[in-house]
């Protein structure tokens, strides 16, 4: 497959795994009104196959861009799911993985917060600007991107919904998001069979805020947690 | 061949280090960014930094400019003032120090420097000769406005040859040591394309070698797959004409500017053995569907001549051909980027980013900006 044009370039961009995140990270920025490039887009996931296992890659280009004053790129922030230690990575692994090429560039690594929701940001010995590194759930526990939706899911009759899903998943009679018991997928499963039951069934994270009726986002964007990411985001990005 | 680049207060670059080149080298970066100062150091160090091809540089920049707005002049032209502009920051280095480096990064008895030193003429009796003048001799009351400045040419840790800034091109021409010009069989194809009388030189060379004229012609195949012979014709063979099977015959001009680059490049390609090409702009009217197959021709021909290859380009196209056309080839190809340092250490200054096979495939693939 030939490859496409590149993208332009952006000031600001914030390195995501895969769609899902393009999806639920961009209309977070939109809603916030903050400019913001969120990478990779579907094109570049398709191709290299997506998922965490890039951004190791991924990310040393991104790097040099941002140590390369002719070149657009300002700001970055990487997101990622932490995942599930012994199965997927786990917030440990995870960490280590891309504080890697952090450090290889000169940033100081700090060690990652005490308290949960605070994110990282990462300073650079020779004056390059700040990274943002925030591992999904909440930059402390195991979990992804479907685990702090959980957690930001409106009070109400959505709450309700989610709480009825995470029923039926538990008197399912045989539970296939889960080989051998190990439980890494279940929120995901969790969130997308609530999803299922949405006015517009069979969507993608998208719908989870609606920009023509605010009453209808699917998601609290003022709870604790979405108002913790968004102070990350601020940090990085101005 | 070059394993990888050191370039030292030369024009654009303060300190430029590539750590590794390939057979096959494709330079992008944006204007200003030293992608043609990185072709002329090149062209300089397999010149052995000849001040004939110094000089060239400079008029082919202008930087003679004093010289052309004074036509009248009787006295000969002083090229003090046009090499200044070759040091890094428009100015000579201090006397003897902080010259021009060219060559690998690995090898640094290899480089070829250029340091500048204050000379006077001793006269007596039995002949004239030039003294370099040290700095305590200077520091004394001896003012520098007596002296003749020099650039002193070295390579492999050894003196090569030494010119006077103070005298015209010509008269260093005269006074250089035989073979001091040569070390690198080096061939340039520049935006502008090439002169009549150098495509007459490098045609002529391949009329010695027959095989080449057949690979001449199935380059020029990549346009027009209907040709079947190249002749060059006119008064100073000036006409490059390509000939049909119906007896059609059709000037290589009227195929368009992109036919012309080509020929230049396959020309110059074939003329480089055992040496370097460089070609600013590969992408020249080059349309992008061909351009992969010019990419194959390229590395094919630099491993079975031995030549090492350096190209410039702005078109994403051209990278992505230029990476199509690495993966069937098992040569180390290299992009590399120059951009300008955003560190507080060396802000501002020259960087080159170098990208492997490996590399390149991820930036391609992934879309990533690399201009």
């Amino acid at each position: 497959m030939t490859p496409g044009k590149p993208k332009e370039e952006a000031k600001a961009t914030l390195l995501v795994e895969g769609r899902c995140d393009v999806d639920f990270f961009s209309r977070l920025c939109r809603l916030w009104n903050l400019n913001i490039s969120i990478l990779p887009p579907d094109q570049c996931g398709q191709v290299l196959g997506g998922g965490v296992s890039k951004m190791p890659t991924i990310l040393p280009e991104l790097l040099d861009n941002l140590a390369d004053e002719n070149q657009t790129l300002q700001k970055l922030g990487i997101v990622a799911d932490a995942d599930h230690t012994g199965i997927s990575g786990g917030f440990s692994e995870r960490w280590k993985q891309l504080t890697l090429p952090l450090e290889d560039a000169g940033y100081v690594i700090t060690p990652p917060p005490t308290q949960a929701y605070e994110g990282s940001v990462f300073q650079n010995d020779d004056g390059l600007p700040d990274v943002g590194l925030w591992l999904l759930p909440n930059h402390k526990d195991d979990g992804m991107l479907e685990d702090l939706v959980k957690q930001t899911v409106r009070e109400g009759q959505q709450r309700d919904l989610l709480d009825k899903a995470t029923h039926c998943l538990n008197e399912l009679p045989v539970q296939l998001f889960e080989p051998e018991g190990r439980h890494h997928r279940r929120s995901k499963a969790t969130i997308y069979t609530w999803l299922a039951w949405q006015e517009k069934p069979g969507r993608d994270l998208r719908i989870l805020l609606d920009f023509k009726k605010p009453e209808k986002h699917l998601i609290d964007t003022n709870s604790p947690e979405i108002s913790a990411f968004k102070n990350w985001l601020n940090r990085v990005f101005t | 061949m070059l394993d990888s680049l050191y370039i030292k207060h030369f024009r654009l670059f303060k300190e430029l280090k590539i750590e590794q080149l390939g057979r096959l080298n494709l330079i992008v970066g944006k204007n200003n960014s030293g992608k043609s100062c990185l072709l002329e150091a090149l062209y300089i160090y397999a010149k052995n930094a000849s001040p004939r091809i110094l000089y060239e540089l400079i008029e082919e920049r202008g930087e003679n400019w004093e010289e052309i707005m004074q036509p009248e002049k009787k006295e000969p032209a002083i090229l003090e003032t046009p090499f200044c502009p070759i040091f890094h920051g428009y100015q000579f280095p201090e006397l003897g120090r902080d010259g021009i480096e060219i060559g690998s990064l690995k090898e640094i008895k290899k480089r070829l420097k250029l340091h500048i030193y204050a000379y006077r003429t001793i006269e007596n009796e039995d002949e004239r000769r030039l003294v370099r003048i040290n700095e305590q001799q200077l520091s004394d009351d001896n003012p520098l406005n007596d002296a003749d400045l020099v650039i002193e040419v070295e390579q492999g840790g050894e003196f090569k040859f030494r010119f006077s800034l103070t005298d015209s091109p010509k008269a260093n021409r005269w006074r250089l040591p035989k073979n001091a010009e040569t070390k690198l069989n080096v061939r340039f194809v520049p935006t502008k394309q090439l002169t009549d009388d150098t495509v007459a030189e490098l045609w002529d060379r391949i009329l010695l070698s027959p095989s080449l004229e057949e690979e001449v012609k199935n380059g020029l195949r990549l346009i027009d797959n209907s040709i079947q012979k190249i002749v060059v014709v006119g008064r100073r063979r000036e006409i490059p004409m390509l000939i049909y099977d119906n007896k059609k015959q059709l000037p290589l001009k009227s195929l368009g500017d992109g036919a012309t680059h080509l020929f230049h490049i396959i020309l110059a390609l074939v003329n480089a053995r055992n040496g370097f090409l460089l070609i600013d702009e590969f992408e020249n009217g080059l349309h992008y569907t061909i351009q992969p197959q010019v990419w194959d021709f390229v590395f094919k021909f630099a491993t079975h001549l031995n030549v090492q290859v350096f190209a410039t380009t702005h078109s994403w196209d051209c990278i992505t051909a230029f990476q199509t056309a690495s993966l069937n080839s098992q040569e180390e190809a290299i992009l590399f980027r120059l951009g300008r340092s955003a560190r507080k250490s060396n802000q501002g200054e020259v960087i080159a980013t170098t990208y492997d096979k490996q590399r390149m495939q991820t930036v391609t693939q992934a879309e990533l900006e690399v201009r």
